[in-house]
């Protein structure tokens, strides 16, 4: 990263792009050398696709759309159904390319947009090939617009003190994030959906689900800040992707606010184009259900992806129907239980495994807390530090305030991370997965 | 340049505070007494109160928990024939040549605090074992309050492995880092953890130094060193006999010698032009003694060729090693650690009086 961050700046302006891009398919290839080829296919038949759309008229500029999506689409289909929809009949093994999901949506958006006039097609391949490569966000999001991200590359300019300062915080908040808390949750939750049987109890179900909650934020919003805060250094600026869900005061507002680059995809290619709620209050409720599934089945081919998307898309339908859809913070706690009752379908290994936790919720013997006194205490100072987040946001008068308080803001950061940080074991990123 | 300032600034802070914490001696006192670091603090705190309470000429003993020579008796045998000089004991258990001598630079920052240092082994011939010592993560965990900003890089560098190389930069750097399991573990309980250090604290000075060993024996172990069989007497624990008497013998690579020629080097290196003798004597080597191994050097013995040290008598406690002044399979009983205490400062006596 340090070797990336040194070489673009010492580099002149004209080659920096393709340093960046060289940068991406190295780090790309590194993990498999093969699937670049799949990565670079992808990224021919969209940047093809961009300027066919966008000089032709008529059926062929149609056909070249659905083409494209056909491709795509095919690709994901691919690695990540062919098991789930042949019903395992096949015995080949299918390595899933890491990033897939997040570089093909990324992909499919642009040639939609560029279909819908909203989005210039791109001349230079080279710079289409960085926009779906871009290290930062390769594998795991944001799920980055083509206009977000060209407007930056062209004309790049210097980051400002701003930019760097924010970048070098999220970038050590990421870090946190990640190490700190989401691993050591991740043990607690990993201990509980690992081995149910051992934990039929009630507080042990409601401490392992509430952890695997805790990781899966800190684990996906920790990668996604240093994946804006690396960008920020090199001049790019990524959309916000996490803007602490778990004080939503509805499920309406939690998906305002939970892995946004990904909600606001499927709002705008997918629930729009099915009619939004412009076709009566039944098809809206079909469509935000029937959204929401499909959302589940992006993250992968399971029924608890899909019941997990149904159960979100259930909830949104019965908010809209109700008039709940307006936040009230008094409900927060209400949504966080809901959501958490997603999370097990999200989490467990099995449908089974995922009833059991469920009945057990509500059902079955007293149990143990799972939390440690040190963790409770890290997941209260989560609440804290999001709380004073929402009520003052921190984070713009640290990045933008003294130098003293910023640094002592980085030097706690460093200090949670020095005593908390999980070393003993190697935990992946959960979104790495999708 | 802003930013980078103001994360500079945010690393020393961060710097500051660890330091703060970890290397002012602050936390020193609340560290889990049964640790390795703790154990090491303890055994610190002891052998700085004689320091500064004892008159008499002190000599300090190193060595791992097989230097159990009951202090107290062997100070009172060395008071009763009128030696000139007290044991004072600075050996962990567990710990060797490489942890020595970040102790003795704690003890002894002057490198003339001491008449003698003793440096128990139980061979002055370099046995490779299949423990390679140049590369032994556990001492990190000993040293993890003792590093110093200045033993980067050499310390670090002292591993070979990178996994163990880079928990060595660790320890050196970010002593919050090295204690993590010890900061959490008292996360747990601190109640708990205050109450275990602050009465082991106020027991180990004196506790430690008049503790005697375990009566208990392993009398009745036999071992045919042609047919490899064992005869393990009632309420022995036959798998740590076998472990420990009956292990296979390395290749003698000459790894462990390569290793005492580098810290005792190191060691030695202080106490060049120091009035400190360094003597290194025997230990008794177990109930039953090991058919003896052809090695590839004899690091110890060259550095007496030398002159640099003192060698004791190597035959010395043979008469100390038989089953019944053994409790298990390396350490002494009550009665065997005893005598060695005694037989041990009348042997100073007479090297110290040669000298």
């Amino acid at each position: 990263m340090l070797a990336t961050l040194a070489g673009f700046y010492l580099l002149p302006l004209s080659l920096r792009r393709y340093w960046l891009l060289a940068a991406s398919y190295y780090f790309y290839a590194s993990w498999n050398l093969k699937f670049l080829t799949l990565l670079i296919g992808v990224t021919l038949v969209d940047y093809l696709a961009g300027l066919i759309v966008d000089s032709r008229q008529g059926p062929s500029r149609k056909l070249a759309l659905i083409v494209s999506l056909a491709v795509n689409l095919s690709v994901l289909v691919f690695f990540k159904y062919f098991h789930f929809l042949t019903a395992h009949r096949f015995n080949i093994e299918i390595i899933l390319p890491i990033g897939i999901s997040f570089h093909i949506f990324q992909s499919m958006s642009y040639v939609i947009d560029v279909y819908r006039r909203q989005q210039a097609p791109v001349r230079n391949p080279l710079d289409y090939a960085l926009f779906l490569a871009f290290f930062p966000q390769l594998v795991a999001g944001p799920i980055v617009r083509a206009r977000q991200f060209f407007v930056d590359l062209n004309p790049w300019t210097r980051p400002s003190t701003e930019d760097l300062t924010r970048g070098i915080f999220l970038l050590v908040l990421g870090l946190t994030k990640k190490m700190a808390f989401a691993d050591n949750f991740a043990k607690i939750s990993d201990g509980y959906f690992n081995n149910l049987a051992a934990h039929p109890g009630i507080l042990d179900a409601w401490t392992g689900t509430f952890a695997f909650a805790l990781q899966i934020f800190f684990d996906f919003s920790g990668y996604t800040d240093m994946a804006i805060g690396m960008a920020k250094l090199l001049g790019f600026h990524f959309p916000l992707n996490f803007k602490r869900p778990y004080l939503s005061g509805s499920i309406t507002e939690f998906w305002r606010r939970w892995h946004i680059s990904l909600s606001s995809w499927l709002r705008d290619y997918l629930y729009i184009p099915l009619g939004g709620n412009r076709k009566g209050p039944l098809r809206t409720y079909i469509n935000l259900i029937l959204t929401m599934l499909l959302g589940g089945l992006w993250h992968g081919a399971s029924f608890n992806f899909i019941l997990w998307g149904a159960w979100h898309g259930l909830l949104l339908a019965i908010e809209r129907l109700f008039g709940l859809d307006k936040p009230q913070w008094w409900c927060a706690p209400i949504t966080f239980v809901l959501v958490l009752h997603g999370w097990v379908f999200f989490r467990a290994a099995t449908l089974d495994g995922a009833f059991f936790v469920i009945e057990h919720l509500w059902r079955g013997p007293l149990g143990t807390l799972l939390f440690n006194p040190w963790q409770w205490a890290l997941a209260a100072l989560a609440t804290l530090v999001a709380l004073l987040e929402e009520r003052f946001t921190l984070e713009d008068r640290l990045v933008i305030g003294s130098a003293l308080v910023f640094a002592l803001a980085i030097a706690m950061m460093l200090l949670v991370l020095e005593i908390f940080a999980v070393t003993d074991v190697e935990i992946p990123f959960v979104y790495f997965q999708f | 340049m802003r930013g980078i300032f103001k994360l500079l600034l945010g690393v020393a802070i961060f710097l500051a505070a660890d330091a703060a914490a970890f290397r002012s001696g602050w936390y020193a006192p609340y560290l889990e007494p049964n640790s390795s670091a703790g154990m090491l603090q303890l055994t610190l705190s002891r052998a700085r109160k004689h320091q500064s309470e004892w008159t008499e000429p002190l000599v300090l003993t190193l060595g791992d928990s097989r230097m159990n020579y009951s202090s107290k008796l062997a100070n009172e045998h060395a008071a009763k024939n009128k030696y000139p000089f007290r044991l004072s004991h600075g050996g962990v258990a567990g710990t060797n040549p490489r942890v020595w001598h970040y102790i003795l630079r704690e003890l002894d920052p002057t490198a003339r605090r001491y008449k003698a240092i003793v440096f128990p082994v139980d061979s002055f011939d370099d046995e490779d074992t299949f423990i390679d010592y140049n590369d032994y993560p556990i001492d990190i965990n000993y040293l993890s309050l003792l590093l110093r900003w200045s033993d980067i890089p050499a310390y670090p560098q002292s591993y070979a492995t990178p996994k163990y190389a880079l928990e060595a930069w660790k320890a050196s750097l970010f002593k919050g880092a090295a204690l993590q399991q010890d900061i959490l573990a008292l996360f747990l309980n601190p109640a708990k953890r205050l109450e275990e250090a602050r009465t082991t604290r106020d027991w180990w000075p004196n506790g430690s130094y008049d503790y005697l060993e375990e009566e208990r024996s392993v009398a009745g172990l036999a071992i045919d060193w042609t047919t490899r069989a064992v005869t393990i007497p009632p309420g022995v624990d036959r798998q740590v006999i076998e472990t420990v008497l009956l292990r296979p013998n390395a290749p003698q690579t000459g790894r462990y010698g390569q290793y005492r020629r580098r810290w005792f080097n190191e060691l030695f290196a202080r106490y060049q032009n120091s009035p400190t003798k360094l003597i290194f004597v025997m230990l008794p080597r177990g109930p039953i003694v090991r058919p003896p191994v052809q090695t590839v050097s004899s690091v110890i013995r060259d550095f007496a060729k030398q002159g640099r040290i003192t060698l004791g008598d190597e035959h010395r406690f043979e008469s100390l090693e038989k089953p019944e002044l053994f409790r298990d399979g390396l350490h002494m009983n009550r009665a065997g650690s005893t005598l060695y205490g005694e037989m041990l400062t009348d042997d100073l006596q007479r090297i110290l009086g040669a000298i």
